[in-house]
């Protein structure tokens, strides 16, 4: 038997700090629906396993609603199983109710109650779908009880955090590491997590399709599941199906040869055009340091689909060239070692020695400018 | 720099030349009067040092002398550094220059111009106009007091260079100020330059809306996101709650109780039915008992009655023989008596009828009496009305009245008038015939046999036989007014002789006479109607009515007679006579009926007793007879002993039926449910029934609940609410972001503005020390204790004293131009200190200064005097003479 594993579709889900980029990043959500549909049609593959929150929120629009079944209606060859997450739960009337209210097609299977569901003969599926965003126990204990001929392939679907494994996905839903051997599991698919990340042999977490956030899965997976037969060992392959990157850079910046450095660490990217970078700068540069990062990231950000920059921790470090580019002995160096005096004054707060450093930044900035277009 | 002298020609007023000699140092007054050409003289100093010789612009233009032909020329004669200067320019005609240094000539023209400059340090830039440097600042115009100076940019790089001699230099200065003028500006897309706060539609203004709509619509959708949530809650609660109430098992145990209540019930009915059955049977025998009893009973009540009435009948039947015999006697009697009363009554009718014949008769004979009287009042009546009617036909037949003979009148004398009038002025026509003549004489047709003379008041026709026509007419306009009002009259007049029916007056007369006579003659019948009661205006009535009367008096009188059975109405008296012996032959028959009568009372009551009690014992005994027939039929004499005894077995068997009956009654009713069972049965149905009724409808409440949260559920989710929410949290986040941001600009913006301004303060308050040291003594000569405060570019901002600060603008006319003057001074002072001394000069200055002022402005303009040239021309030569200083005045050619 294989399979598809996948998880954390999140249809719907918004990305409003990319401004009118957002629908571009909603979309790739979508194609990474048919991307799934292609692998599995590529490969022979059956069905389709959706450890759950396919969609982003249990009241999405009625556009948001149908638009990833529209995109699984092209592969009427391959079985969806889809299972309600913490992000979609099922509640009566609720987004699975909407959804079952709109004709699903028939290779489109949603997994509403923890029944056993012969997804082909001998190969039984045991779903655990949420009711509710967070349920303290494990619904995965049904399947403990939960007998099937023997010889049948045992396979769990559900949703969660796995417990006593560190790290935790973003609601309190518990599922027990034992549950494949107290259950009889050949395998358990499991979603919350978006990363894709083996558990054991038996348990893994697909990941999502399409990475949403920083600091998690930089890239969108799926995981190709053969399970020969009952209780033989699984085989999971992870196949890339996303389109963005989501990256993370920090870096600290202390001489202006950094910069180069920097520059040269995110011009080295593959493709920036596709890749949401999340740049976090910290250490301290020179005015002139300053006024040179800001032009290059000027450059560098319109190669990136979204360059999002945090640099609160850089500092800056007027130099002596730096204040005399501001003035030599006139006034303006006096307004230069005022603000400079007042950056680095400890008996004022961090917030009012910042606005003295961006004051200072922006005066250089500002000189700077003028002499350019001086000599222009 | 020292001007010693000043030389013009062909300069304003003054035509040939004009000069002001011994101009010496300190201060110099050059006072005259109003138009005596001091400024002109003013104007034309400036001319000659600043203006190019060959310049021909407007203002040189104003100072040419228009009466002469001569060229604008100015020589100014000044020292410097030791060394006697004289500077001639001739302007607009015949230009010229020549540059004069200790009496030799060393440039002429453009190389004099520029040696001039060179000299006082004076860059002529590339363009035509002259900067004029310190000149500017220190001399000043008429008008031009008033204003605190603004050096030129020659004249701040002087002053400038005189400060930095003592200060140092002020670098950056102007680098400052674009920089500070930049941030002011970028700031301002912010905050307002006056408040500091941000503007409505500045970013921060804008990004705040932004934030708050989001912040808004955020807690809308959340609200409606955690309704949708409690929605969802209360579904599942509501869903469960349903699966528990609606338990089959629970349900099922309810019903088998239902059912068993049913049947209990049932069972408990039926015993009770049994009962009724027993109870129904049990008074069915006991009316068979009664109706036994009853018929028994009767049977012996009808035979004691038998008995009894036979008896009774026995009596009544005696009673009745004897009051029939007493019946028949007086039933004779009465009849005797009712036969006389008749006969009496029959002759009493015959005569009242005769009577009533009689009383016709005497009735016919008095209106027949008056039948000859009336047909006499008739025959009068006839003959008046036949009188009156004459009358009143000739009066209709006379139209005239008494005004339209006075109208007539009034005519006839007009017209007589009128015609006396033509006649007394018109010709006169005499015709005198001859004593002989065969001649017929004519005279508008008439034969004329006597003389006559007639006057000529219409055209008149004179034949002489058929000889000729003589035609006289009067003049064709003769008397045309009056024939015309005679015409007029005449027609009037014919118009009343038609009205009333006349052709001439006299007739009138004649006929108003008549119509007189004939009123009288009416009046009179009047009377004579009136004499016989009948009113004038109805006499035909009266003749009338009394023929009706005459006809009806004839018609009843025949009708009397009729009835009477006459030929003719007898004597009235033969009647009378009649009358009254019928009436005595009536008094008699009326005695005797009197009589009858009362025997005939007499002998009623008895009669009328006997017939009633007779009648009362018939009635007794025919009921006594119905009753005793009806008894004997009910129980007839032959089986009556026979059917008691029936009756009485019957009777008994019944009683033993009954005692049976009611003893089985009491046996059942002590084996069925008593009422309280049956209540108890009853109570537990309907609890059983309500519980079950109740359950439905709490399965209905809940599934209406579920419904309609099923309903809430789908309007609230179908709308993307979450999906919303989702979006708006980011929104909100991102505007805190930028707001976040937009704010720490503007307070970098403002700390980068506060921090270059009190830089850019304080090194200006540095650079202006010289200024305010040379300021400083002349202001104590007017404002003790005071301080000017000194902006950009040498401006005046404002004057503290007392420890209040006054803004320069809004200063008095009079203050502002001291302190005006006084910087100039201040000015000056500083370039003389430097050695670069540039003369002071004030056309018409401190007009507005009153006495006091104007005393410590002469002290002050002293204290100047000591170190550089002050000249002062004025208007006011009174006022300036305590200034005391070198006296100039203008020395023209006459002199």
């Amino acid at each position: 038997m294989r399979f598809i594993h996948t998880a954390d579709w999140q249809i719907g889900k918004v990305f409003k700090q990319f401004g009118t980029k957002e629908a571009v990043l909603q979309e790739a959500r979508l194609v990474a629906i048919e991307a799934i549909g292609r692998l599995a049609s590529a490969e022979s593959l059956h069905h389709v396993l959706v450890a759950g929150d396919v969609y982003d929120s249990d009241s999405p629009s009625p556009k948001t609603l149908r638009e990833p079944i529209e995109r699984m209606r092209r592969f009427p060859k391959v079985h969806w199983h889809l299972l309600p997450g913490n992000h979609d739960p099922h509640r009566p009337q609720g987004v699975w109710d909407r959804l079952l209210a709109t004709n699903l097609p028939s290779n489109i299977h949603v997994q509403l109650a923890p029944v056993p569901f012969e997804m082909e003969p001998g190969i039984i599926l045991l779903p655990c779908p949420l009711f509710r965003r967070s349920e303290v126990n494990d619904l995965t204990s049904w399947m403990d009880t939960e007998t099937t001929s023997i010889g049948a392939v045992r396979i769990g679907l559900a949703h969660g955090s796995i417990t006593g494994f560190g790290s935790s996905g973003d609601a309190n839903n518990p599922i027990d590491l034992q549950r494949p051997n107290k259950a009889g599991l050949d395998y358990l698919a499991l979603g919350d997590w978006h990363r894709t990340q083996k558990i054991s042999e038996k348990v893994w977490y697909s990941g999502t399709p399409e990475p949403d956030l920083v600091n998690s899965q930089e890239e969108g997976k799926v995981l190709v599941v053969d399970i020969p037969a009952a209780g033989a060992p699984v085989t999971v392959t992870e196949r890339v199906t996303g389109k963005y990157q989501w990256q993370t850079i920090e870096d600290t910046l202390t001489t202006d040869a950094d910069i180069s450095l920097l520059e040269g660490r995110l011009r080295a990217f593959a493709e920036p055009s596709r890749t949401i970078m999340r740049l976090t700068l910290r250490g301290s540069l020179s005015l002139a340091g300053h006024a040179d990062l800001d032009s290059r990231l000027a450059g560098i950000n319109a190669a990136f689909f979204s360059l999002i920059l945090r640099s609160d921790e850089l500092a800056s470090t007027p130099t002596a060239a730096d204040l005399e580019a501001i003035d030599f002995d006139g006034v303006l160096s006096q307004v230069a070692n005022r603000l400079q005096a007042r950056s680095v004054n400890l008996s004022l707060n961090e917030d009012e020695r910042q606005i003295a450093q961006g004051a200072l930044i922006e005066l250089y900035n500002m000189v700077i400018k003028s002499s350019k277009e001086r000599v222009a | 720099m020292q001007i010693s002298g000043l030389v013009v020609e062909g300069v304003g007023r003054f035509g040939l030349h004009a000069m002001v000699n011994d101009i010496g140092k300190g201060v110099n007054v050059l006072a005259a009067g109003n138009e005596a050409g001091k400024s002109t003289l003013f104007r034309a100093l400036r001319a000659c040092i600043f203006e190019r010789h060959t310049a021909k612009n407007e203002s040189l233009r104003a100072l040419q002398n228009y009466n002469t032909n001569l060229p604008v020329t100015v020589s100014v004669s000044f020292t410097n550094d030791g060394h006697a200067y004289t500077i001639t320019k001739s302007f607009l005609r015949s230009v010229s220059a020549s540059f004069v240094v200790d009496g030799r000539e060393i440039a002429k023209n453009a190389e004099a111009d520029q040696m001039l400059w060179e000299l006082l340090g004076i860059q002529p830039g590339s363009g035509r106009a002259v900067d004029e440097g310190a000149f500017a600042m220190l001399w000043v115009g008429q008008g031009h007091s008033f204003s605190a100076p603004v050096p030129t940019e020659a004249g701040a790089t002087v002053l400038g260079s005189a400060i930095e001699s003592e200060v140092g230099s002020l670098v950056g200065g102007e680098r400052a100020r674009i920089a500070l003028a930049e941030t002011v500006e970028e700031l301002g897309k912010y905050v307002t330059e006056k408040t500091g706060k941000p503007l409505a539609e500045g970013p921060i203004g804008r990004v705040q809306r932004d934030r708050d709509s989001y912040r808004n619509e955020l807690n809308s959708s959340l609200e409606r996101l955690r309704q949708l949530d409690t929605q969802f809650n209360e579904l599942y609660s509501a869903q469960e709650e349903r699966k528990r109430i609606a338990n089959p098992a629970d349900r099922a145990l309810l019903q088998q109780n239902l059912t068993d209540a049913i049947r209990e019930l049932d069972e408990a009915r039926e015993a009770v039915g049994k009962v009724a059955a027993q109870e129904a049977d049990e008074r069915r025998l006991h009316v068979q008992l009664d109706n036994a009893r009853r018929a028994y009973d009767y049977l012996v009540e009808i035979s004691d009655h038998v008995n009894e009435q036979r008896e009774r009948e026995s009596a009544l039947a005696t009673q009745i023989h004897d009051i029939e015999i007493e019946e028949k006697r007086l039933r004779l009697e009465v009849s005797s008596l009712r036969s006389a009363v008749s006969d009496l009554d029959k002759a009493d009718q015959a005569l009242l009828q005769e009577s009533q014949v009689l009383t016709q008769l005497i009735g016919a004979a008095s209106q027949f009496k008056l039948k000859s009287e009336m047909e006499h009042r008739h025959a009068i009546l006839t003959e008046i009305v036949e009188r009156l009617t004459k009358a009143e036909a000739g009066l209709s037949a006379l139209k005239i009245t008494a005004a339209q003979i006075q109208a007539l009148e009034k005519i006839d004398r007009t017209i007589s008038l009128i015609d006396a009038k033509l006649a007394s002025s018109a010709s006169l026509l005499a015709i005198k015939l001859g004593p002989e003549s065969d001649t017929e004489i004519t005279l508008n047709g008439l034969v004329v046999n006597e003389n006559t003379s007639l006057s000529v008041t219409a055209p008149l026709r004179i034949g002489i036989g058929k000889a000729a026509t003589i035609e006289v007419s009067p003049p064709s306009d003769f008397g045309e007014a009056d024939e015309k009002v005679r015409a007029a009259h005449i027609t009037e007049q014919q118009r009343v002789f038609a009205a009333a029916d006349i052709s001439t007056l006299a007739e009138g007369r004649i006929a108003l006479n008549k119509k007189e006579t004939i009123k009288a003659s009416i009046q009179g019948i009047g009377a004579e109607l009136r004499s016989l009661g009948v009113v004038a205006e109805t006499p035909h009535e009266e003749l009338i009515r009394l023929a009706g009367e005459i006809s009806r008096i004839v018609a009843e009188t025949e009708q009397a007679i009729s009835k009477a059975d006459m030929d003719k109405l007898p004597a009235l008296d033969v009647i009378e006579k009649r009358r009254e012996v019928i009436s005595e032959e009536r008094e008699k028959l009326l005695v005797n009926r009197k009589k009858l009568s009362s025997a005939l009372n007499e002998v009623q009551p008895p009669l009328e007793s006997a017939v009633s009690g007779k009648a009362a014992i018939e009635g007794k005994l025919g009921e006594l007879r119905r009753n005793l027939a009806a008894n004997l039929i009910v129980s007839p004499d032959a089986t009556r002993h026979a059917d008691i005894a029936t009756a009485k077995t019957a009777m008994d068997t019944a009683d033993v039926a009954h005692q049976q009956s009611a003893g089985a009654l009491g046996d059942i009713r002590s084996r069925s449910p008593n009422q309280s069972e049956m209540e108890r049965l009853t109570n537990k149905l309907k609890r059983l029934e309500q519980a079950n009724f109740n359950l439905g409808e709490s399965i209905a409440g809940i599934d209406k609940k579920i419904s309609n949260l099923e309903g809430q559920i789908q309007n609230a989710g179908g709308d993307g609410v979450g999906e919303r929410v989702s979006g708006l949290k980011e929104l909100v986040e991102l505007s805190e972001l930028d707001l976040s941001r937009h704010v720490n600009r503007a307070r970098t913006l403002t700390l980068l503005k506060d921090t270059i301004n009190s830089s850019l303060n304080e090194s200006r308050d540095r650079f202006y020390t010289p200024i305010r040291r040379h300021l400083q003594p002349f202001l104590n000569d007017l404002f003790p204790g005071a301080e000017l405060q000194l902006g950009d570019g040498f401006s005046v901002d404002g004057l503290k004293r007392s420890g209040a600060s006054e803004e320069f603008e809004y200063l008095s006319e009079g203050t502002k131009e001291q302190i005006a003057v006084l910087v100039r001074l201040a000015m000056g002072a500083l370039l003389a200190e430097q050695g670069k001394a540039v003369p002071i000069i004030l056309d018409d200055a401190l007009v507005f200064s009153d006495d006091d002022r104007i005393a410590r402005m002469f002290d002050a303009l002293i204290r100047a005097g000591k170190h550089q040239q002050v000249i002062v021309l004025t208007c006011r030569s009174r006022a300036f003479t305590s200034l005391g200083g070198h006296l100039l005045s203008i020395t023209t050619a006459s002199k």
